[in-house]
Formats: C-alpha cells, structure tokens, sequence
C-alpha cells in the first residue's frame, strides 16, 4: 500500500506543479483606464484582456507587410500614427500595386467605445475588423490562410504568440485577438478641451476657442456627441452624390432605402490632423469641411434631421469653431512612443 | 484502505453517468432515375452549420443542451455525425438550429468550426453563412447553369437562422438518424427562376424558410 502512494504522489505533485507553471505564465492583465464621466466600453476586454505583450505583438503585426499578398502593404501603410492613424494627404487609399479603394482611411482612435466599424458599419466587432483589408484585393489582397501560413513560418512571431496565448500555433482567431490588443488601446483623451473639461489648472480655452465651443454644442453636438465627438449613429451629411464612387452607404448593409447616402459619423478627435474629410475624402481643409455645413447641404429625403435647419454662422464664427476643433489634437497621442513602429521590436 | 478509496473515486466518477448517442445527418439526393433533373455532379458544395442541439426526453424534459456549433461539410463525411454526451437514452424530441445564433454572430473571432478561414463567415458585412450549397443544373437559366446560394444574414428583417424540431420515436437508441432531403430542398427553390443567392436578403429568408421541411427522421 505504501508502494502505491510513494509512486502515486509524487505524479500528483508533478500535475501540480505544471498546472502552477502554465496558469502563472499568462501576461499580465492591464487596466483599461476609461476617462471620467466616459461611458463604458463595448468591446469585450474579457475576452482578450490587455496586456503589454499583447500590446507589443499586435502592434509588430500592424506595422508588418506579412499581412498582404505580396510583403508590402501592412495596416500603417494606410492609418499612420501621426496623422490620428488615417492616410495623410490620401482622399482615398492604395493598397497593394497601386490599387485604389472607394473609401477614405478612417481615425483609429477610441475603437473600444464603438459598436461598429467601416464607414457603412459592416462590421460588428472590432476583432473581426481587421480580415477586411487583409482579404480586400485593393488593399491587401490576401487570404487569412496565406497570412497564417506566413506568419506561422516566422518564429519571432510563433515566440510572440506563444508569449500572449501560451501557443506558439496561430489561428485566425489569434491573429484577430493580437491585432485588436493593439488597436482597442489607441486611445485619445488628453487634448487641450480633456485638460479644459477635467478642470486641470492653467488650462483654458482663448476666447475664440470658448466661442467655437458654444457655436459646437449649438450646430454640431448632436451627431458629433462629447466626449468621444461621435454619437457612432448613421447619417447623411447632405453630401452631393459622388457620380464616380456612387456609394450608399450604411444602404449597402441594411437594404433599407431609408439608410440611403448614410455613413457613420466619425470623431472629430484629432480632426486638425486627419485631412482629406468625409467618407471619400473629398474635403482637403477643414474649413471647407465646416463650410460645407454652413452652405453645401444637398436636401435628400433622408438627409439628418439635425441639418435639416440651415446652419446660420458668420465667417468670424467659422474661424471660431475650427480653433474649437483644433484643441480638440491631442498630441501625446499622436505622438505616444508605443503607438509607433518599434524598430527592435523582440519578444 | 487504498481499496475503500478506489471504490469511493469509482463512484464519484460514475455520478453523472452519460450515455454516447449518435446524431447522424443524412443528406439525400435522387438522381438514379434516367430522366431525373438531379445528377451524381448537381451538387459541388454543401456546408452548413448545427447548432444548438437540444434533446426532450421520453418524460419532455430537456436532458440535453449545447449552444456548440458544428460545420458539417460534404467533403468530410465525419463531420455528419455529432457525439452527443446525454444523461438519458430515449427522446421525445430533437431541435437544432441550422445556422448560427445573433449572439454567436457579435461575439468577435471565433475557432474551430467558427474559424472564419472555414469559408463560412462574411468580412464586409460581419456574419455567418449558415448554409452553402452550390452546384450545376440545367434548370438554371445563366449561362454557366451553376446556382450557389449562400443564406445567412443575423440582423432584422433578414434573420436567416432558422429552428428545427423533429420529434422521435420514444425508444431507447444509440443513434439519431435525419434525413436531409436535398432533393425537395432544390425543387422548392426553383432553380428556373432563381439561382444565385449571396447576401442576407429577403431571398436568403425564403429559402431558409425550407429547412423545416426538409429534415425528417429517418
């Protein structure tokens, strides 16, 4: 009997101490710090929890080419960290060869508070956002098989992977998850309106700032909600139709003629720094984006209610609503050393 | 002692005593007449997924539930039949959903029969497809005479999910065999008139609307 217990125990021990060893070499779990009177976030943190190696690996794939058929086009190819990730001076983008798309590259910032991602809203859940421009023929122009094979041939990648998922096999779930660890964790909330809203000391709106806020919570609060500056709801802007591109919008996905010529509103975060505007990027500057609202609006039958008044500023009121706008740049974000492409990136 | 303690862990592993029963699915299709429309190639693709699997028993209680979906694939024939782990041996009644669930469908990247690598998830407007059944007829008016219908579609109006309940014949058995008539499935959709169906739509519904019917048991 005493035989049996000398080799039962010490197998016990063994499965113990294993089970001890793979349960304490999960990464860390960091804290999703959310921004006073913020609402809460909608993606599922608990379900890929954040954590710097988590951080780390999906911002090496963000910045790696791997993702596209031919090793040349990664995410920041077309959403750049300076330019509040969009595709600076692109009205719309080139993925690989040359190839145009339809759309303008959006602002990646604060993604864990929406409940939809393009600008049609296709996409319900920012994890599986990102097998759009990996299969899209004019952006990357991959399959996520290729791309898997790829990376599963990579070892920096296999190591990385098994860091943040105790698997050194990676799935297409895995990639997805990495991917949304990095870009659930861009976030914006130190602008000079953050420091004026939280009352921080020293910070103050100018005069002409403090009156583009109040011509802001006047004509454009409504869409463009506080404080993620998007109430992430589908409307039409009043944009003429483009004859070229004739895109419908959110009508793509709901077939509902009333959705017709409806794009989700975006953030007007950073907005200094994310030219061209509007779903095709048609708009260059920003004030002939504001000016846009003030004489440009194309009455359609499902044009936003909130437009359906004429927006009556003077052109000094103009000049005063962009200097709102621009303290909007938050530029410890734009500038945030982890957020950009890490040149000796190791795992 | 160590005996009393074998006993003793004997036991507690046979608490929950469960019993192995076998969901088998069948797909048919006649074409052995000479003048039938159906042919042994009129079918190059059929992929769907189950899931939601619930089984009543003899008494009408739930004795079995599982929210697991599984992708059943004509080209692997292992993956019509499904293991189920019950308490009980003898049912009154089986429903599964053909499809996957809203829930499933926000729930961000999945694996395994979920892996979107399956060919069976929609990038541009997130979701599943909850059947795919592709193939060549005459009937079809295009000019290759291939139909590919893609039915999936979570969000309102064109909820292509649909339920289905069959009930059986209460008597204890080791395996549960349904009929999937792809035959009635093909002549309901009128290849003549319709032969192409990629995106949630009202067309999508309609032809889910058929799934009911064509799974029987054995």
């Amino acid at each position: 009997m005493r035989q049996y217990l000398y080799k039962i125990l010490p197998i016990f021990f063994l499965c113990f101490g294993i089970c001890f060893v793979l349960v304490s070499s999960k990464p860390k779990r960091n804290k999703f710090y959310i921004p006073k009177n913020w609402p809460k976030p909608i993606y599922n943190f608990d379900k890929n929890p954040p954590s710097e190696e988590g951080f780390k690996l999906g911002s090496a794939l963000f910045f790696d080419p791997i993702l596209s058929r031919d090793n040349t086009i990664s995410c920041a190819s077309c959403h750049l960290s300076f330019t509040a990730f969009t595709h600076a001076d692109h009205k719309v983008s080139h993925g690989i060869e040359g190839r145009l798309g339809t759309r303008n590259s959006q602002v990646l910032i604060n993604l864990a508070w929406s409940s939809s991602f393009m600008w049609d809203g296709g996409v319900n859940n920012l994890e599986v956002q990102a097998i759009n421009p990996i299969t899209n023929p004019l952006e990357m122009d991959n399959t996520l098989e290729k791309a898997l094979t790829d990376l599963n041939n990579t070892s920096k990648y296999r190591k990385g992977f098994y860091k943040v998922f105790g698997d050194s096999v990676i799935t297409s779930q895995k990639l997805l998850k990495a991917l949304a660890q990095y870009t659930s964790q861009l976030v914006s909330y130190n602008s000079k309106y953050d420091s004026v809203m939280q009352k921080i000391e020293g910070v103050n709106f100018t005069y002409n700032e403090q009156k583009g806020y109040e011509i802001f919570k006047k004509h454009c609060n409504s869409c463009h909600t506080e404080p993620l500056f998007t109430n992430h709801e589908f409307k039409n802007n009043g944009l003429p139709v483009d004859t070229n591109y004739k895109d419908i919008g959110r009508m793509k996905i709901t077939h509902n003629p009333s959705d017709s010529l409806k794009f989700k509103v975006p953030t007007l975060r950073n907005i200094e720094f994310s030219a061209p505007y509007f779903h095709d990027g048609r708009v260059n500057k920003l004030k002939e984006a504001v000016e846009h609202y003030r004489s440009g609006i194309v009455i359609h039958s499902t044009l936003a209610d909130e437009l359906k008044s004429d927006i009556i500023i003077t052109e000094y009121e103009k000049k005063q609503l962009i200097d709102f706008l621009k303290t909007l740049t938050d530029k410890y974000a734009l500038y945030r050393h982890e957020y950009r492409y890490n040149y000796s990136q190791k795992f | 002692m160590l005996k009393k303690l074998y006993i003793v862990v004997l036991i507690l592993f046979n608490l929950e005593l469960y019993a192995q029963v076998e969901l088998k699915i069948s797909p048919t299709l006649k074409f052995n007449q000479v003048d039938s429309v159906f042919h042994i190639d009129t079918i190059s693709s059929l992929r769907f997924y189950i899931s939601n699997i619930k089984l009543t028993s003899a008494k009408g209680i739930l004795s079995y539930e599982s929210p697991q979906a599984y992708l059943l694939d004509i080209e692997n024939s292992e993956s019509f039949n499904i293991r189920l782990n019950t308490k009980n041996k003898s049912f009154s009644k089986i429903t599964f959903d053909v499809g996957i669930d809203s829930l499933t469908n926000v729930s961000g990247a999945l694996d395994g029969d979920l892996d979107p690598t399956n060919g069976m998830y929609w990038a541009w407007q997130s979701g599943y497809i909850n059947l795919k059944l592709e193939g060549k007829s005459n009937l079809c008016k295009n000019a290759t005479h291939e139909f590919s219908f893609h039915i999936g579609g979570y969000l309102p109006p064109f909820y292509a999910l649909r339920k289905i309940e069959i009930p059986l014949q209460i008597q204890e058995n080791n395996s549960i065999e349904i009929e999937m008539n792809l035959t009635k499935l093909l002549t309901k959709i009128d290849l003549a008139k319709i032969n192409r169906v990629m995106i949630p739509s009202h067309e999508a519904m309609q032809i889910a609307d058929y799934f009911q019917e064509i799974f029987s048991l054995k």
